[in-house]
């Protein structure tokens, strides 16, 4: 499953992404792959909603893995200290490709 | 910062006027020829948690009182407040969030904003009680510290 992200994840943002993320759950997506090269800003609230997304794909013994970071989401994980708690791929192909082989591909 | 350039801006306690106030704050911030392109993002991050933390203080105690926000600029050395007239709250009653190698960090979802605020800007202060929480934000858009 690819997920496009588009505008601002701020308080206003995260709802409907929040939802996605446990409707998907509810569903049995457990390998999900976030698209971030249109998210034009992030800061707290949205690190929260992918932290809630990454975990309920690794409960469900899946993965997560956030592709296309632009630099302001890359260096916000990172000022965050939260960057090492997710799986990141430069590109979506790379990142499905990724999903596809890892240990959760069964 | 009692001189210099001063924007105020009063907003609905509601989450879509928090992008607003950001354009505008990193705007006025932006304005020195000299201020760098990184340290207003970082003011933008700081700008949008203090907003966000004041959205939902006023959603917590139910009034629809306007949050306030003042920036004041005197070239490079930006402060900003925040206002809000929510309950307040206990700053030793802010969660530790665990370290990322800890197996336990992915439970956390909240309790980052304010550890945030204090690492992207220079100076960080906040005053909280039963009227209201004042958050103030200090800068020097210039320098990025080591």
């Amino acid at each position: 499953m690819v997920i496009s992200v588009i505008g601002d994840l701020d308080l206003s943002g995260v709802p409907a992404l929040r939802s996605a993320s446990i409707e998907l759950a509810a569903d049995g997506w457990n390998r999900v792959v976030l698209d971030l090269g249109a998210v034009e800003f992030i800061d707290s609230a949205g690190i929260g909603v992918l932290i809630g997304l990454r975990r309920r794909c690794i409960a469900a013994d899946g993965e997560c893995v956030l592709a296309e970071m632009t630099t302001q989401v890359e260096q916000l994980l990172r000022s965050a200290e939260v960057d090492q708690l997710f799986v990141v791929s430069s590109t979506v192909d790379d990142a499905k490709s990724l999903i596809a082989q890892g240990p959760w591909a069964t | 910062m009692t001189d210099g350039d001063e924007v105020v801006l009063r907003v609905p306690a509601k989450s879509d006027y928090i992008a607003l106030v950001r354009v505008v704050l990193a705007a006025a911030a932006a304005i020195e020829p000299d201020s760098r392109d990184d340290r207003i993002d970082d003011l933008r991050v700081a700008v949008s948690e203090a907003v966000t933390n004041a959205v939902e203080s006023h959603k917590a105690a139910g009034t629809d009182s306007h949050v306030e926000v003042r920036c004041v600029t005197q070239g490079n050395q930006v402060e900003v407040t925040v206002r809000d007239r929510g309950p307040g709250f206990d700053p030793d009653d802010i969660p530790v969030v665990p370290d990322a190698e800890s197996a336990d960090r992915l439970l956390f979802e909240h309790g980052l904003g304010i550890p945030l605020m204090r690492r992207l800007v220079d100076k960080t202060d906040i005053e909280t009680g039963d009227k209201g929480t004042l958050v103030r934000l200090i800068i020097d858009t210039s320098l990025k510290p080591d």
